[in-house]
């Protein structure tokens, strides 16, 4: 294309006066609700519903035939008295960041939709790893998780030209997609996503731990067990082919040795991924995707 | 040989079995610790849920007694509130009920109870016909037109016959609206106006003996005062004559008093003539007349016995001065205080003025008479005056100054009363050594009634045949010509009971009922009952002088019923009637 290049300078400028950055008022406080036990299901519900679209697409959730609910959920009080705060509260953020990945098809193999497929098996398989490994609630790294991808979004949309090459590049040859990213833009989806987060004032621990998701090695201490977790997770989810993925499973040395660093066995996990399968395939009923 | 590959192939069977084996225990004990994990982590956040659950429990707790409070508060209130309710509703001078949309008694206070002599148990619920009582209940007719037009009806009088009693109450009936604005009952507070209104009759009845004794007192008055007039007219012959006899004069003058006293003579002619008409009567003929013709009348009679030296002038202002009286009573007004200023000049020079002038009065005048149109006639004259301590008795019988003989004192209090009842007035200013001003007011007959031009607009004429009653046989009189006039064919009463006769024989041969207020034997809205009680749609027209609050309401439910203040204007009468009439007509042919 004969367009001018756009620096990563007007490239987050764009994004900041787009819809995308509409989306991260919400977004923000949700995960602050999430992650702090003693907020009220009040807050929760005051928060959820001055956002129409938001409460009508949790309560079609709360409504659908998995909750067996014998009486209509109209309200997000009802939801949370019905189904249980700690769930409303997951339903509330996932479909707050599935905003995020509402949009047309790219190609047979890029969809928005098949991105956030991917990340919320990502949320679920992380979350998992938290509760059954560390002993953790894990609600920070589900919301992390859910998010970690979202620089492909924004790259698709503001440069979609660049996106599509990458994506034949990555499509056709062995390497991963960030690496051409770096080669072709001068800067990743990560990068890219983490800067944005950064200066949408998300707490460190988010932006650092999406920014080093592809290097975890390189992640600062304090974020490096969430960042080699979303590098763990990634390679599972690829493996269990749970929608659009950005990495060729093949690095088996660094695959073996980050989960050795955090004492998980392959047979854990294993065990982990049925629950995910089975936890995915029930969303997938629920209308999720 | 055999057996050794048989053991071989056993151990290494047993060496897939133990790895198999061990790899199951791994899985196993993998799982469960993960489930030990989860396990532990769904007990902490049951913790929170149960922490969260307890805060919930312990707020809701709080609220729940919060609303209790509140209820028990509120509930008191209510209690309190009935408490007042029925202190109110038993204390009230009023009989009240309260019904549903269907009609069955709701509520009903102690004194309705006590009144019908029932207990709360055989009404509650009930309708009027379901109920056993000795007087009949308040009409459910009325009920009903409060339900459906879902306004208030007030002032509807009811009457019952008990024991020999009549009882009167004054009922107002409150539709009770629903936000829905569907009526869900009415709620009714009736008045026992019993004791009022045998109040009230029994004023009428003294009020009507007072007026008789009046009457009485009038006539004497009247008797008098035609002797009085006659006195006047004697003393002028009898000076006349006096003077032709024994003053030596000219021919010339004796002529004058000659022809003075044939003057005095033939008013006395005349004054007979009206008392033998006024006896023939018994009573006071009004039509319109023009004051200006009876001053000039009484000028011309006067002037002759004044001196010469005395100046009589008649200022005319205005030539518009028909009233609506009595001719002869009108003259001796002029007469009477023409001779009085006459008196007053003691010296031989002197001055008479009479001034008539047109005056418009508005409400609340000084002189306290209707707002309209008044003649107003001064007769001033520059006499010897009156002390001031005096200007109120002058107008009392039979005060004189004058020496014995000379004065009855009685001509000022007939001049007031007949002013008076020409509804009009006199005053008098005065001052010692100066002179004396007497004012007269009487109301001008509506300048559009001697325009024949515009008579038509100002009376509509009717062939109907109407039914008058009134005690006063002047208005029967007036009555009777005026509406004859207009074409009616007319049945005048001014006896009640007559009157009452005559329309109880021939209830449908009246199209209208015109009735006094006030009247001995039955009164006027006894007269509205019965003729109600025989024909609910004919027109009537009760005319009183004045209408106490009560009488209004009394009537004011009462349909095709209309009432007129007196003194009326006969031309708003004939639109009342013709108005009243046509509707009518308009009711039966629909
Ligand atoms: N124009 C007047 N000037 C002064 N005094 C008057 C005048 N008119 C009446 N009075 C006083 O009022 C009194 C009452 O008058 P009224 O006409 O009633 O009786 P009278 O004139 O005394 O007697 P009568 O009318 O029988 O001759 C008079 O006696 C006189 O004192
Ligand atoms: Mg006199």
């Amino acid at each position: 294309m004969n367009q001018k290049k756009m620096t990563f300078y007007e490239l987050k400028q764009a994004i900041h006066s787009s819809e995308l950055a509409s989306i991260k008022t919400v977004l923000l406080e949700l995960i602050r609700l999430i992650n702090d036990p003693s907020a009220s299901a009040k807050q929760l519900k005051d928060l959820v519903e001055v956002d129409p679209p938001l409460s009508s697409r949790i309560l079609r959730l709360a409504n659908s035939a998995y909750y067996g609910m014998a009486r209509r959920i109209t309200d997000i009080q009802e939801a949370i008295i019905w189904i249980g705060f700690d769930t409303v509260k997951q339903i509330s953020i996932s479909m707050k960041a599935l905003e995020l990945f509402l949009g047309n098809e790219l190609d047979i193999f890029f969809s928005r939709d098949k991105l956030w497929r991917f990340s919320v098996a990502s949320a679920l398989t992380s979350k998992l790893i938290y509760r059954r490994e560390f002993k953790e609630l894990g609600n920070d790294i589900y919301s992390i998780a859910l998010l970690h991808n979202i620089g492909h979004i924004m790259i698709e949309q503001f440069i979609p030209d660049d996106f599509r090459k990458n994506l034949m590049s990555y499509r056709s040859g062995v390497k991963n997609l960030i690496e051409i990213e770096q080669n072709i833009l001068g800067f990743d989806h990560a990068i890219l996503a983490s800067e944005l987060m950064k200066e949408w004032d998300f707490h460190e621990n988010i932006y650092l731990s999406i920014r080093f998701h592809h290097q975890p090695q390189l992640a600062p201490a304090h974020v490096r067990r969430e960042a080699t977790i979303l590098y763990i997770v990634d390679q599972l989810c690829t493996r269990y082919d749970f929608g659009f993925s950005d990495i060729k499973n093949s690095n088996k040395f660094a695959f073996t040795s980050a989960i050795d660093a955090y004492n998980l066995q392959e047979i854990a996990l294993d065990n982990i991924m049925t629950t995910v399968k089975k936890d995915m395939r029930k969303m997938e009923q629920l209308g999720w995707f | 040989m055999v057996q050794e590959l048989l053991e071989k192939n056993n151990a290494r069977l047993n060496i897939n079995d133990n790895q198999d084996q061990e790899q199951e225990i791994t899985i196993l004990s993998t799982k469960l610790r993960q489930l030990e994990n989860e396990l532990k982590i769904l007990e902490q956040e049951n913790e929170l849920t149960n922490k969260r659950f307890l805060d919930i429990v312990s707020n809701l707790e709080h609220k729940v007694k919060e609303k209790n409070q509140q209820l028990y508060l509120s509930q008191s209130l209510i209690t309190e509130k009935n408490k007042e309710l029925n202190l109110m509703l038993n204390n009230a001078p009023a009989l009240i009920y309260y019904k549903d949309a269907e009609l069955a008694y709701i509520q009903v206070n102690q004194k309705f109870l006590s009144f019908f002599n029932l207990a709360p148990s055989s009404i509650l619920g009930k309708k009027n016909n379901e109920i056993i009582t000795d007087i009949d209940l308040f009409s459910e007719s009325y009920d009903i037109i409060t339900l459906n037009s879902k306004k208030p009806s007030n002032n509807i009088i009811e009457t019952f016959k008990y024991e020999g009693n009549k009882y009167y109450f004054s009922v107002d009936r409150i539709p009770i609206i629903d936000s829905d604005n569907t009526a869900r009952g009415i709620v009714c507070f009736a008045q026992n106006i019993s004791e009022k209104i045998s109040f009230e009759q029994e004023k009428s009845k003294f009020e009507e003996q007072l007026r008789q004794n009046q009457k009485i007192e009038a006539l004497g008055t009247l008797a008098s005062g035609i002797a009085h007039d006659f006195n006047n007219i004697l003393s002028a012959i009898n000076g006349y004559a006096e003077m032709a006899a024994h003053v030596e004069t000219s021919p010339e003058n004796i002529t004058k008093y000659i022809d003075a006293i044939l003057k005095a003579g033939l008013r006395a002619k005349e004054l007979t003539r009206q008392i033998l008409s006024f006896s023939r009567k018994k009573e006071t003929k009004f039509s319109p007349i023009n004051v200006i013709d009876i001053i000039e009348d009484v000028k011309k009679l006067v002037r002759p016995s004044l001196p010469s030296s005395i100046n009589l002038e008649f200022i005319k202002k205005t030539d518009q001065a028909i009233i609506f009286a009595d001719a002869t009573q009108i003259h001796q007004v002029f007469m009477n205080l023409c001779t009085n200023a006459f008196q007053a000049i003691k010296s031989s020079k002197g001055k008479i003025t009479i001034i008539i002038d047109k005056q418009k009065l508005e409400d609340d005048n000084p002189l306290q008479l209707e707002a309209g149109d008044y003649q107003v006639i001064q007769i001033m004259d520059d006499g010897e005056g009156i002390q001031e301590s005096k200007l109120k008795q002058i107008f009392e019988p039979y005060y004189t100054s004058k020496k014995c003989n000379e004065g009855t004192g009685l001509g000022l209090s007939i001049v007031s009363s007949i002013v008076r009842t020409h509804k009009g007035e006199i005053t008098v200013k005065s001052k010692l050594g100066e002179g004396t001003t007497f004012t007269t007011y009487l109301p001008t007959l509506d300048s559009l009634q001697t325009d024949s031009s515009e008579k038509n607009l100002k009376y509509i004429n009717g062939c109907e045949t109407i039914l008058v009653i009134d005690d006063e046989e002047s208005v029967v009189a007036l009555m009777d010509e005026f509406l004859s006039y207009l074409g009616y064919n007319v049945i005048a009463h001014s006896d009640s009971v007559e009157a009452m006769n005559i329309f109880e024989k021939q209830p449908d041969r009246f199209q209208a009922v015109i009735t006094d207020m006030t009247m001995p034997k039955i009164t006027g809205l006894e007269v509205v009952e019965k003729v109600r009680s025989i024909n609910e749609n004919v027109p009537i027209i009760l005319a009183s002088g004045y209408f106490d609050t009560m009488e209004e309401e009394m009537i004011s439910g009462i349909k095709n019923l209309k009432f007129i203040k007196k003194p009326y204007e006969l031309s708003s009468l004939s639109h009342t009637l013709y108005d009243m009439i046509k509707n009518q007509n308009v009711l039966t042919n629909f």
